[in-house]
């Protein structure tokens, strides 16, 4: 319990992806779902780093951490976007509504 | 109890505190400003596990732009600030019983499989030891996020276009 | 240069810690001159002072509007080049000579050599897009304000005006 181990890290990490899971689920504006996601994504990039740290030894965890963190970036600017879109075609940004989208 | 525990069980309190911040703020910005401390707190996590480089980069391309963007989307897509989108009940409650069942069995497996507490036994990495496995092992992945970039740009850039006749 | 050499490798509760006392002193030098302030200062409040302009302008609805769109790509442009200031700065500790420690300076110098081919590589397709959108006028402020008001955006945005303007009546109404 004192010494911090893989455990530690490891049920941080779900905690933060179960809050990401909830957020994601429940919150009805868009921009929230979205920050749910980032909730998940740095749940992963804890996990990674962490088995890098305790039990690789090597780097490949901190840098898939670092691809991941570019990714979120890319995500996060392509999905602001469409949000964007979606707020101009039904003035709303309530992800409830997009039902009408079907073609 | 080690300076390593202490800070480690009060950078999980901030980040849990900031987490939970989020799930339960109904209001758009306070969500993202819980998810700027959550940010935060796991970039300090970083510098506890010696992932100096990534801390830094956390802080600077998570908190410094992707948090930016998601805040310029709310400030795009409200107009009417205040009007609150409700959650319904039932929604709220079936989730809340998901998400805290996979909690539970998620710390329960962790838990009973957690091997003994080793303490890291690897050196601690430097940021040319990054360059040099980015410019190396991970070169195609490396250069593919260019292109990932080019493709972001022109996309965004277009799909907020505003339509001409 | 050995503290910042000692800082890059050497992690965990030493930097979190000189992270503290840092934050720890910042704090207690704003808070104290901030105390010391209030012990000197004369207290004489009035209405005037609590305005947010306090000899300007009547500040007139809510701070809460609606961003222009035209922001948004400058703040996409601004990501893009943050992302390239990440990847650049291993790429520079590379180039600088701090890769591959211990190589002979025959290997370092083809690294050095392959590791700025690549960036220029990378740095050349990000360019192709800030180029696009420079040429295509995504950036030009005036022309992207005059294709707005030629669209049919106008009429969908005054509906929403009107309805914004609505839902503000129907809340002061409530209070």
């Amino acid at each position: 319990m004192l010494t911090i181990g893989l455990t530690h890290y490891l049920v941080l990490a779900a905690v933060l992806f179960c809050c990401g899971l909830y957020v994601m689920t429940t919150k009805r504006n868009a921009v929230g779902i979205l920050i749910g996601a980032e909730l998940v994504l740095n749940a992963a990039c804890l996990n990674l780093v962490a088995f890098s740290r305790y039990r690789t030894g090597r780097l490949d965890g901190q840098i898939a951490a670092l691809f991941v963190i570019v990714l979120a970036a890319a995500e996060a600017a392509i999905a602001i976007a469409i949000f964007v879109n979606y707020y101009r075609l039904l003035s709303t940004i309530d992800a409830d509504e997009g039902r009408q989208l079907r073609g | 109890m080690t300076g390593e525990a202490i800070a480690f069980y009060l950078l999980a309190a901030v980040v849990t505190a900031f987490a939970l911040g989020c799930v339960l703020a109904s209001n758009i910005v306070r969500m993202a400003l819980c998810l700027l401390g959550t940010l935060g707190g796991v970039a300090l996590l970083y510098f506890l596990m010696a992932a100096n480089f990534l801390g830094a980069i956390q802080l600077i391309v998570y908190a410094g732009g992707t948090l930016i963007v998601i805040v310029f989307g709310v400030m795009l897509t409200s107009r009417a600030y205040g009007t609150k989108l409700r959650v319904r009940p039932l929604e709220m409650i079936g989730a809340a019983v998901v998400t805290l069942a996979l909690l539970a069995g998620l710390t329960a497996i962790l838990v009973r499989t957690a091997g003994p507490v080793v303490s890291p036994s690897t050196p601690d990495f430097g940021v040319a030891q990054i360059g040099t496995e980015l410019l190396s092992t991970y070169l195609v992945p490396f250069e593919v996020i260019s292109v990932l970039l080019l493709a972001v740009m022109i996309g965004a850039a277009y799909l907020v276009q505003p339509e001409k006749k | 240069m050995p503290l910042l050499a000692s800082l890059d490798t050497e992690g965990g509760t030493q930097l979190l810690q000189a992270l503290g006392i840092f934050a720890l002193a910042g704090f207690l030098m704003a808070f104290a001159v901030l105390l010391f302030g209030k012990f000197l200062r004369p207290r004489l409040p009035h209405p005037e002072k609590n305005r947010a302009y306090e000899c300007g302008e009547e500040a007139v609805g809510t701070g809460w509007v609606q961003f222009d769109l035209r922001f948004y790509v400058v703040a996409l442009v601004f990501l893009v080049f943050d992302v390239e200031i990440a990847l650049f700065y291993p790429w520079a500790v590379v180039f600088g000579g701090g890769g591959a420690p211990g190589a002979s300076s025959e290997v370092l110098k083809e690294i050095r050599w392959a590791a700025l081919w690549d960036m220029l590589f990378f740095f050349g397709v990000i360019v192709v897009g800030f180029l696009y959108l420079w040429r295509f006028g995504y950036l030009d402020w005036v022309r992207a304000f005059s294709g707005r008001q030629q669209g049919s955006e106008l009429g969908a945005q005054d509906s929403v005006i009107e309805r914004q303007t609505k839902l503000e009546a129907a809340g002061t109404a409530s209070e």
